[in-house]
């Protein structure tokens, strides 16, 4: 080797001195701790998720979990009503807002191979996904449809969204639905430079998901967003990358039309109006439901946020994911989690705890007080609901 | 596995394997992000046996990647090998010409085939033996010598065609 040599030459000085580094120069423990903290996710994410990536057929099945996870997570941001007030990065959102068109790619760690990367557009009120295998997503707000194309299955399925949301979603709706769900308001976290842009971090959690958002100071657009999704065995961490804002964006990438030469199929999305109208006990029992069934009637650690998605389409495993039965019970129930997702915004002294599992009759798993109400709507471990006093409610800190 | 432990003990020597080749500790952390995700996915086909070498390989690989990444496309803008670090206009000459070979030498590594790169990074500056890399890159050790020794050879052609009278020190304007 040529390491205790007295340099003698250009090469040999230069090499010299790349190896002469300060002891003290090494990464932050915070580094570390992050990457640990990374590694233990990738790892715990199931094998056969993994494993799967390595045939057709296996491509297809991941293909088809994400697009599942994608089309309940695009549902459940379509339902979200937007009215938290803006936090500390509040720029970042009214940067974000004002863009006509965004474009990225989110990369979904354990990294196997090129089906760890999507590809997002956003539109107006249009929004496409590109999956690794060339299928695609095109979900259409305003007009309450999506399209999903598999050319390698040569099958396209329209699914009638079945009504229109409240308030139509703009581009970068995703985006921001990451941001205003956090629940602290966006703590500072130094600087890093990617791809030559010195940017601005942010920390922000929201229940199990840890999200580090990338500004660039000058534009205040975001340059990355890291996130680490859920804190159990079915954690992920998703990077999204690559931002291109305000590019122009044919409207091609956005046509629902069925591509020539692939099968047509239909789904209907069940009337939302019937779903908004149910009071939330009962989408808490549609989920607890759903979820106990798929787990040995364990119940989920929340009953909102994307990680429940990622756990179900998770646990449901690749052969339930490609049963359209599954499938289109599962995109019901997204509206569900769209509607607990704003139960902290709207809900008076709500909470949940899902420590108790299915027919426990005296565990309160849910609860929240109705405006003028004395007492609190609850939902049993047995799914039965009821109302029951304060001094009842599991011994928890009650929001 | 123990991450934690696995990184605290052996993260901060692959991190440093990085920091030699890209310069600058946001790109190591990076790099070390890269290898440790890396090693997550070899290490559920097969046992670690050595998890330090592991992590600098895979490291130090990640940061001849952002190298070429860094330097090649400049190439193909000025079609002239040349470095364009800036060193700080305050740092003595001696330094500041350290810091201008330290980065001429990056250039040039950019250059250098997949294989001789590793080899060289990894015995070189790292100063493992051709029987740790050989272990390593799956390659025979009498071939890591030829890889290390060619590497040589070009990076001194490489250095001699980059700018032979640098400017000690360069403006940030």
């Amino acid at each position: 080797m040529n390491t205790n040599h007295t340099p003698h030459d250009q090469l040999d000085t230069a090499e010299a001195a790349l190896r002469e580094l300060p002891a003290d120069m090494t990464p932050s423990p915070s580094t570390l701790n992050r990457i640990a903290a990374l590694a233990m996710s990738a790892e715990a994410l199931p094998m056969t998720t993994v494993s799967t990536t390595s045939t057709a057929r296996g491509r297809r099945k991941l293909v088809a979990l994400l697009l599942t996870a994608a089309a309940a997570i695009a549902v459940v941001y379509s339902m979200m009503q937007m009215t938290q007030p803006s936090f500390a990065f509040e720029d970042v959102l009214t940067a974000v807002k004002k863009a006509d068109t965004v474009s990225y790619t989110t990369v979904v760690t354990p990294k196997s191979g090129p089906v760890s990367h999507l590809k997002y557009y956003h539109k107006g009120s249009f929004s496409r996904t590109v999956f690794p295998d060339g299928s695609y997503s095109v979900l259409d707000m305003a007009g309450q449809k999506m399209l999903m194309v598999q050319p390698v299955l040569k099958t396209a399925t329209l699914t009638q969204l079945g009504n229109k949301p409240k308030a139509t979603q703009t581009m970068g709706d995703s985006i921001i639905a990451w941001l205003k769900t956090a629940e602290t308001t966006g703590k500072s976290v130094g600087e890093k430079t990617i791809d030559g842009v010195r940017t601005q971090g942010f920390e922000a959690n929201f229940g199990a998901t840890t999200m580090t958002l990338w500004g660039d100071p000058k534009t205040k657009l975001p340059v990355q967003i890291e996130s680490t999704i859920g804190s159990d065995s079915d954690s992920f961490h998703m990077t999204m990358q690559d931002f291109v804002f305000n590019a122009p964006l044919d409207d091609s990438l956005f046509s629902t039309e069925i591509p020539a030469g692939h099968q047509a199929k239909e789904m209907k999305y069940p009337a939302l109006p019937a779903l908004a109208n149910l009071p939330p006990e009962e989408h808490v029992v549609r989920i607890l439901k759903f979820y106990a069934a798929l787990f040995d009637g364990a119940f989920p650690e929340r009953i909102d946020g994307p990680e429940l998605v990622a756990k179900i389409t998770s646990g449901a495993g690749a052969k339930k994911v490609e049963d359209p039965e599954f499938m289109k019970e599962f995109t019901t129930l997204a509206g569900s989690m769209g509607a607990t997702w704003t139960f902290r915004q709207t809900l008076n002294k709500f909470g949940y705890v899902g420590t108790a599992k299915l027919n426990d009759k005296e565990s309160i798993v849910f609860w929240y007080q109705p405006k003028d109400a004395e007492k609190y709507r609850v939902v049993y471990a047995d799914l039965s609901i009821g109302d029951a006093t304060e001094d009842k409610l599991p011994k928890v800190a009650v929001k | 596995m123990d991450w934690k432990t696995i990184l605290e003990r052996d993260g901060p020597v692959a991190w440093r394997a990085a920091y030699r080749l890209v310069g600058n500790a946001a790109d190591a952390d990076d790099c070390l992000q890269d290898a440790t995700l890396a090693a997550v996915q070899l290490s559920r086909r097969e046992p670690i046996a050595n998890w330090r070498a592991l992590l600098t390989r895979l490291a130090s690989a990640r940061a001849l990647d952002r190298l070429r990444q860094r330097y090649r496309s400049r190439l193909h803008q000025s079609e002239q090998l040349q470095s364009h670090e800036f060193v700080d206009a305050q740092q003595p000459v001696e330094q500041a010409q350290l810091d201008e070979l330290k980065s001429q030498l990056r250039v040039a590594l950019a250059h250098l085939s997949q294989d001789q790169a590793a080899a060289f990074t990894l015995c070189a500056l790292e100063g493992w033996t051709y029987a740790d890399a050989a272990d390593q890159l799956q390659t025979p050790a009498a071939t890591i010598g030829v890889l290390v020794h060619r590497a040589r050879q070009r990076l001194r052609e490489l250095l001699q065609s980059i700018d032979p009278n640098p400017t000690p020190t360069r403006s940030h304007s």
